[in-house]
């Protein structure tokens, strides 16, 4: 399995593991991995995504290209890594970083405006990869995407007023190849969307949210949404998109006045459902925790017809549900990084094992969920029962993650300097890990008690004139 | 009452048999114990006995007899360069050790090792680099030159405080602090308190802008008691939350000196995870960069099983007296040879004395923050206690 990490200080990390690694065993199988461009405290990576479509060809592929060794089976998986302050830059990870930032760094586009100042005063708020379109959104409103499937990358800049602290693109419509609507939201600042006007020039606003309803004392509830998505039905499209935010596109969405549906997330921890074609208020909102929320991405299981209305008519939001079943991963920053479905109004369950907030999640399809936080691990999850897969120390404090390959190589070609002769062991107790599944606990024990001396009580047989009874039976 | 064990009386069948007359049952566990700790007697004065013909005999026995400390225990952590130090070498691991240089040659014999090795070593470089970037980022303190960054701690206390005289002694303790009392009506909230201090709009006395705080230190109180310690990096950095037990006063101390003004050195010792490292350059950056070697004052903190514990130090340095064990007398040399250390070197006639000064107390790092309280980045759990070889800094 591979994925791509990006770090607090500017790195992006290729990670390869093998499903049971385990990396805080001493005996389990090492993750790969190689890192990419100098550290910068200043610059940290916002988002890293996963570009399948480059300079007109297929890139997702376990093609050999010509670059590569001989005996390497990695295919040229392409990653767009955004900064903070705005920079992107594409890197071809099948190249290793010590060949040098010019053989690796295929593409690279420094924000048009600024000198570092200015950046640092409007970071990107969000960014991530739809459709083969990279977008990215700054907290001072400018908007900024680009393409890589043409023969040479595009870029085309929306300038939005204000201050905000989300977005999100609706890729499922295109205009000249650009998404056909936008979606804004931040502090104090409800959710508005914008469409491109014809002809060249501005976008204009084409529905704003009202706020929820006043709460029971009387007081409006703030609004600060940190995190959007366009909603869509998930499932097969997804199989072809494996991006670092919400995997599918929507479907075809009839009628002139588009309709839109949307999800946010927000400071206050509120999960929130909108469909334009019902009111501008929530059709759905729920609290999930205390803490705000850091990232929210569908689950691959989840399904959204758009036919059907998403929750019942004449609810109110505060206690509807979705009628088709969707599932929310979402982390908040204080460390609770779990599934919720609307549909019940419950929690699902947890992704356990992180100490710190998980600052980044990323879905591929297969079920698989990823996420890096503060405590430098990267967590992969899969299955129903979101048993950890993958468990592997990068050193650094993750602030993005995208998969990039789920499948495992059979045969292991590449062997790191600890493996050789004890690889089959290793194999066998990564197999062994894999069965046991989250037992890793038990095994640590087992290590310590190995690993340490033990000291045996000495038996009691070293007594001399031990008394006039005779002793029958051994202690 | 039922039976608490399986104990049988059946002498020749059972493995379980006691002796069912109480007063015979107890009368034999008597003679045993008897027996057996006179056995153990013996032992210990023919030992004595022994080694005092025969040194030898005793240093050996020391090397072998390591004692199995939870420092020595430590479970093996990734996060630690090198593994943990202090283990108790087994002759297993020195198995380990072949078979790991058997591999190494095989894998020298490859061919793609050239590049694994180049990559082993682009990583390590990058990571020193990424720590490096890592520490300024947070700290910024630590990014300008020794000469000229100076720390400048504002001390205060949590809401309604009663105990403001422990709070001010803390201002001794950090060069260049302040103290300034809570507010009684409007009460600053930390993220408040946070604003002003890194961007101060008044002036000094004399006229001059005064310069921002880089540091705010937030004492917690008890039942008139500091139990805790907020510490806040201005403008925007983490904050830490520790715990304080065990504050001895000065007073208190038998034989304490007067601290003087100078900057004193600092020792942090046996900080090895990431974690650690992040709590060390904290301490780091709370005192000027640039110690006053003449003022001979040292700020020892020391990491213990997760408890790092402060005290403050003058020190000398003397002639040896006669009586005294030579300098490295005791020190483990990473538990190489284990027992208990070496002789130390004897050529050395100097030992350094020490005068303890100023309070002495023990921190536990229970939250890390980041930025001012916004997103947990590393809590203590009870659980992380569970595995009690397991350490966190």
């Amino acid at each position: 399995m591979k994925f791509a990490v990006g770090d607090d200080v500017g790195q992006l990390k290729i990670i390869t593991a093998s499903r049971g690694t385990d990396t805080s065993l001493k005996t389990s199988a090492r993750a790969r991995i190689s890192t990419y461009f100098t550290p910068d405290g200043r610059d940290p990576v916002y988002a890293v995504c996963k570009i399948d479509r480059y300079q007109g060809e297929e890139r997702a592929g376990l093609v050999s290209p010509p670059r590569t060794k001989a005996g390497l089976s990695a295919g040229q998986l392409i990653a767009a890594v955004v900064f903070t302050s705005g920079r992107v830059g594409v890197v071809d990870t099948s190249v290793s970083p010590i060949s040098g930032e010019g053989n690796y760094l295929l593409y690279t586009h420094a924000s048009e405006t600024t000198p570092p100042t200015a950046a640092a005063a409007s970071p990107v708020i969000s960014a991530g990869m739809q459709d083969g379109i990279l977008y990215l959104f700054r907290a001072n409103g400018q908007v900024v995407f680009h393409r890589f499937d043409g023969e040479s990358p595009s870029v085309k800049t929306v300038p939005l007023t204000g201050d905000i602290a989300a977005g999100a693109v609706f890729t499922e419509h295109l205009v000249n190849g650009w998404p056909s609507a936008i979606a804004i939201g931040g502090r104090k600042r409800d959710l508005e969307i914008f469409e491109p006007t014809t002809g060249e020039g501005g976008w204009k606003s084409v529905w704003k949210a009202k706020n929820v309803k006043q709460d029971r004392l009387g007081l409006e509830v703030p609004v600060y949404i940190r995190r959007i998505l366009f909603l869509g039905t998930g499932g097969v499209e997804a199989a072809a998109n494996t991006t670092a935010t919400h995997p599918g596109g929507p479907t075809t969405v009839q009628t002139s006045g588009r309709k839109y549906r949307l999800a946010t997330g927000t400071h206050h921890s509120h999960l929130r459902i909108y469909d334009t074609a019902v009111s501008r208020r929530p059709v759905f909102t729920a609290t999930l925790t205390k803490s705000p929320v850091l990232s929210l991405h569908l689950h691959p299981s989840t399904q959204s017809p758009t036919s059907t209305p998403l929750t019942a008519p004449n609810t109110s939001p505060e206690s509807s549900t979705t009628s088709s079943p969707h599932n929310w991963i979402y982390s908040d920053s204080n460390g609770h990084f779990a599934l919720y479905s609307s549909s019940t109004r419950r929690e699902v369950g947890s992704y356990k094992g992180s100490t710190g907030a998980v600052n980044a999640t990323a879905t591929s399809s297969g079920d698989v969920v990823a996420g890096v936080g503060f405590d430098r691990y990267l967590r992969v999850y899969e299955g129903a029962g979101r048993e950890i897969v993958v468990k592997a120390y990068f050193r650094s404090k993750g602030t993005a993650v995208a998969v990039l390959d789920v499948g495992d190589d059979v045969i292991e070609v590449e062997k790191s300097l600890e493996e050789g002769e004890e690889e089959e062991e290793e194999e066998v107790w990564g197999e062994m890990e894999e069965v046991v599944g989250s037992g890793s606990g038990e095994e640590e024990g087992d290590f310590t008690e190995a690993l340490v001396s033990v000291r045996r009580r000495r038996p009691r047989t070293d007594r001399e004139g031990g008394g006039s009874k005779k002793r029958r039976v051994e202690a | 009452m039922g039976k608490i064990g399986e104990a049988s009386t059946s002498q020749s069948l059972s493995k379980s048999f006691t002796i069912p007359n109480k007063l015979h049952r107890q009368a034999h566990y008597a003679r045993v114990k008897s027996a057996v700790e006179s056995a153990k007697r013996k032992a210990r004065f023919q030992r004595k006995k022994d080694e005092d013909r025969n040194p030898a005999l005793r240093e050996e026995r020391l090397k072998k007899n390591i004692p199995a400390t939870l420092e020595r225990k430590r479970v093996w952590d990734e996060r630690v360069d090198g593994g943990i130090p202090n283990r108790i070498e087994k002759p297993l691991v020195e198995g380990e050790e072949e078979a790991s240089k058997r591999r190494k040659t095989q894998a020298d014999d490859e061919e793609e090792d050239e590049e694994a090795k180049l990559l082993a070593a682009h990583e390590k470089a990058q990571a020193e680099k990424a720590e490096e970037q890592e520490t300024m980022a947070l700290f910024p303190t630590l990014e300008t030159p020794a000469g000229i960054s100076t720390p400048k701690i504002l001390i205060t206390t949590s809401r309604n405080c009663h105990i403001h005289e422990p709070a001010e002694q803390l201002t001794h303790l950090f060069p260049n602090s302040t103290y300034i009392p809570r507010g009684r009506e409007h009460k600053f909230s930390i993220k408040e308190i946070s604003a002003f201090a890194s961007n101060p709009t008044t002036t000094t006395p004399s006229g001059n802008p005064r310069e921002p705080y880089t540091h705010l230190m937030v004492v917690n109180e008890d039942r008139k008691i500091v139990n805790a310690l907020t510490i806040v990096v201005l403008p925007a950095g983490p904050t830490f939350h520790f715990s304080l037990t065990n504050y001895v006063p000065p007073k208190r101390i038998s034989g304490h000196g007067k601290p003087t003004d100078h900057v004193p050195e600092l020792i942090l010792n046996n900080f090895l995870t990431p974690l650690g490292k992040l709590t060390s350059s904290l301490f780091q950056s709370m005192f000027p960069r640039q110690p006053e070697i003449r003022g001979r004052q040292v700020v020892t903190l020391h990491n213990q099983r997760d408890y790092i514990f402060f005290r403050r130090h003058r020190y000398v340095f003397r002639e040896r007296r006669e009586t005294e064990k030579p300098v490295g007398y005791g020190l483990e040399d990473g538990g190489k040879d284990g027992g208990n250390g070496s002789k130390g070197d004897e050529s050395i006639p100097i030992r350094v004395g020490l005068q303890e000064l100023g309070p002495q107390f023990t921190l536990k790092l229970r939250r890390v923050e980041r930025g001012i309280k916004e997103g947990v980045e590393w809590e203590w759990k009870g659980e992380m206690e569970k595995d009690r070889k397991r350490f966190q800094l």
